[in-house]
């Protein structure tokens, strides 16, 4: 399978050969290996792969770029010709780092999968190569430089030829990811789960294969590519980690139609339990105690659990007012605003540098939560954490509203360490009147453009964390994540 | 309930060398499921319910009553009940019910065990109020040869801090009455601030007597540590976010003496409380929503 890729890419030796090649133990002495992996590895929540590269990916990452710098320009005569040839594909970069994390699994996992891991490689190694060749066009802002930039530039399926053999249904989630139409936390879960219910359906144990171990090593270079449209958010993170468990506890030897079918059983129980009810619980508890007769709401963005609440309370009859806040690029409070404007409660729409204007009016914040750390930091879109700073400044409280699904044993004091960076193009159209006055911002050797996804919020500046099993401070998450694993 | 037994109880909360509040309550109710004639689990559950109400409503500020009650409750029906007569059924209640009472007798001792250690020879602290706690651990600190001075604010409405002063001089600590306007001006030469509590909160925050907030905001501003004494039966499962959470039939009372209109309690944020000292162990205050997910599991 090496030669082939050689063929392909000859000149892409040293470097690129230690991604690319199936040389699973050639990766530790390779720099541009070291400053991938720290993403692959927080990406992978699945898989669960500490990060012992990461502190030593950040430092060799720099000097890795510079003579990657050097060597590329090289070599980029050679590479513009390739390029023409096969056509961009691919997310700019997004797969070294994952693939050659993820690489290491498959190298390791021998016998018969290895035939369908290679060609899943040998795809995902293809799209990397000719994603790399253009990451230089990337520029990336130097603090944020060990992680890794999803530009939309590229088509994710140009590189997928007739012979691929991941399901169609898992590369239409692919494409929704990276394409924006599935965005937010439970819908991406969501979404994902039924995509794999899917796949479950369709598969069918190979002959002297047992369904518990073959499943899960057929779906990890799904979730690989997952991760090549947009990262794993800890909702999904998790939701694999319990699929994963679920299925290597299949009993061995039942029948494959039984042990599909109580698997789609599980999954739809785990959806049912984990998000609906819960978000039932959390909307009931939001009725019950926090929103009261002429209460004003400030919202941020969209969260579907907080626009849940509100819509339920005022079907309850609470009157309140809600104000809510948006932000560029994405800006996701418009569809707040669409819906509860159709749900009849009285709404006031301001951008999020008015945030400290409107400040004062306020009598709670309540937002959604991406994840929350075990520390008690709760991980939101951007701009959330302003938002609570405001807040307390003027002795408003906030509200996180969570499932404990999305509770995460990781911790984070900042954002910059893990996060997501996003398409910086997304940045560059401003408004009619100052037109395309960042147009050429690729040019300039002194600007950058940083389009950050996700932000972290101090615990605290949070006064309340309201989930499904009640209403808890930040700081009772990790006693919440140990009475969970008590119960597993 | 008899409204002789309403009266008996009422006068019991009053006396200030007493059982605490949530005591006498759940001793009341210990009595009501002995003298009960219920048949069943959910006409005595009924019963005891309309009890506690009763007791509640017998006191102005009812909140460590009502969560002495809750807790006791779900202590004694906290494991499944598989005899079928009723009357093994009550009699488990019954020994359950006086296992709970035991042990809450005892949470004072233990909380004067934990909390001597705080008081060292020589500190002056600042307390609010009449608290049977706080008597008792100043009392148990004094006793052992520390020497104490103590300043009490007079806690007007039912001028409490007057009272509590009296008991403390006859264990003969130095004491002295303030006005409650003049905590600011005695906070830069107190060491500590201690406080008793109504109710501890889940956020970590303690409801008590009006004026703890104060107390508690001028400690912090002062670099002062606040101390909460509460027993672990005051852990209640109110998650308040500012005063106004405060159920108002807690804070303002009816009780005739002519000041109906201003609140008899207010709650203290657990960014301004240090440590919780509790028979459970010395908390913080994010420590008590563990505390509380584990007594109400």
């Amino acid at each position: 399978m090496s030669d082939p890729s050689k063929k392909d890419q000859p000149s892409k030796d040293p470097h690129q050969g230690s991604q690319g090649s199936k040389d699973v133990t050639s990766s530790p002495q390779k720099p541009t290996s070291q400053s991938k992996q720290p993403h692959s590895k927080q990406v992978g929540g699945a898989s669960g792969k500490g990060p012992p590269s990461q502190s030593t990916g950040t430092s060799s990452g720099i000097s890795a770029k510079l003579s990657k710098e050097e060597k590329k320009k090289q070599k980029a005569e050679r590479r513009s010709q390739k390029k023409v040839e096969t056509g961009k594909t691919g997310q700019s970069g997004a797969t070294p780092g994952g693939d050659s994390g993820q690489r290491k699994e498959g190298g390791r996992e021998k016998g018969g999968v290895s035939e369908q891991m290679k060609s899943q490689a040998k795809v995902i190694r293809q799209i990397r190569e000719k994603s790399l060749s253009q990451s230089e066009d990337g520029k990336k802002v130097q603090l944020f430089s060990h992680l890794h930039q999803y530009e939309r530039t590229q088509s994710l399926t140009k590189s997928l030829g007739v012979t691929s053999d991941l399901p169609p249904v898992i590369v239409r989630l692919a494409i929704m990811y990276s394409s924006g139409v599935i965005c937010g936390s439970n819908s991406r879960c969501l979404a994902m789960l039924g995509a794999f219910k899917k796949v479950i359906l369709d598969y069918s144990t190979p002959p002297q294969k047992e369904l518990s171990r073959d499943l899960q090593v057929t779906i990890k270079p799904y979730i690989n590519f997952l991760t090549t449209s947009r990262p794993l958010s800890v909702s999904m993170g998790n939701a694999i980690k319990w699929l994963k468990l679920t299925i290597t506890n299949v009993p061995l030897g039942t029948p494959e139609n039984e042990a599909k079918e109580k698997l789609c059983t599980d999954i739809d129980e785990y959806i049912h339990e984990k998000i609906i009810l819960a978000d039932e619980a959390i909307s009931a508890a939001v009725r019950r105690g926090i929103i009261k007769n002429g209460d004003v709401i400030l919202i941020y963005a969209h969260s579907s659990i907080v626009t849940k609440c509100l819509i339920d309370a005022h079907e309850e009859g609470i009157q309140f007012k809600v104000i809510i806040v948006d932000s560029r690029p994405k800006m996701e409070g418009h569809h707040s605003l669409k819906k509860l404007v159709n749900a009849g409660i009285p709404c006031s729409y301001i951008f999020i540098n008015a945030v400290s204007y409107i400040m004062k009016e306020v009598s709670k914040v309540i937002v959604g939560a991406h994840a929350v750390l075990a520390n008690g930091y709760v991980m939101s879109r951007v701009g959330t954490s302003l938002i609570a700073l405001v807040a307390n400044s003027y002795n408003v409280p906030v509200l996180v509203c969570c499932e404990t699904y999305k509770f995460s044993e990781k911790v984070q004091t900042d954002a910059f360490v893990t996060n997501e960076l996003g398409d910086p193009n997304d940045l560059v159209p401003i408004n009619r009147r100052h037109g395309n006055i960042l147009s050429g911002w690729k040019d300039l050797t002194s600007l950058g453009v940083l389009n950050l996804t996700y932000d972290v919020t101090s615990s605290d500046l949070v006064a309340m964390v309201i989930t499904e099993v009640g209403n808890i401070p930040c700081t009772s998450v990790p006693v919440v994540l140990r009475l969970t694993q008590m119960n597993n | 309930m008899a409204s002789e037994d309403i009266s008996t109880v009422r006068n019991q909360y009053e006396d200030p060398k007493g059982l605490s509040d949530a005591i006498i309550a759940i001793q009341e109710l210990l009595k009501v499921i002995e003298n009960s004639k219920a048949g069943t689990i959910a006409r005595l559950r009924d019963e005891i319910k309309t009890a506690t109400e009763e007791l509640i409503a017998a006191k102005t500020s009812t909140v460590s009553v009502s969560s002495g009650s809750e807790l006791f409750l779900r202590f004694i029906t906290l494991t499944s009940l598989e005899q079928t007569n009723f009357e093994e059924c009550k009699k488990l209640l019954l020994e359950r019910g006086n296992i709970y009472l035991q042990k809450t007798f005892k949470s004072r001792d233990r909380i004067a065990e934990i909390g001597a250690p705080f008081i060292r020879d020589g500190t002056t602290i600042l307390t609010h109020s009449r608290s049977r706690v706080v008597l008792r651990l100043l009392q148990e600190a004094s006793n052992s040869g520390k020497r104490i001075t103590v300043f009490i604010t007079t806690s007007t409405i039912d001028g409490t801090g007057v009272i509590m002063q009296k008991f403390l001089e006859e264990t003969g600590i130095a004491s002295k009455v303030i006005l409650d306007s003049a905590a600011g001006f005695i906070m830069e030469k107190v060491d500590l601030v201690m406080v008793g509590a109504e109710g501890v909160a889940e956020s970590g925050g303690v409801i008590n007597k009006i004026g703890t907030y104060q107390l508690a905001v001028m400690a912090k501003a002062l670099n002062k540590p606040f101390y909460v004494i509460a027993e672990s039966f005051k852990f209640v499962r109110m998650y308040p976010l500012n005063q106004d959470d405060l159920p108002n039939v807690e804070k303002y009372t009816s009780v005739d003496s002519g000041i109906n209109d201003h609140p008899v309690i207010d709650y203290t944020p657990p960014r301004y409380i240090t440590l919780l000292l509790t028979d459970l162990g010395v908390l913080t205050p994010s420590a008590v929503s563990d505390e509380l997910i584990k007594l109400y599991m």
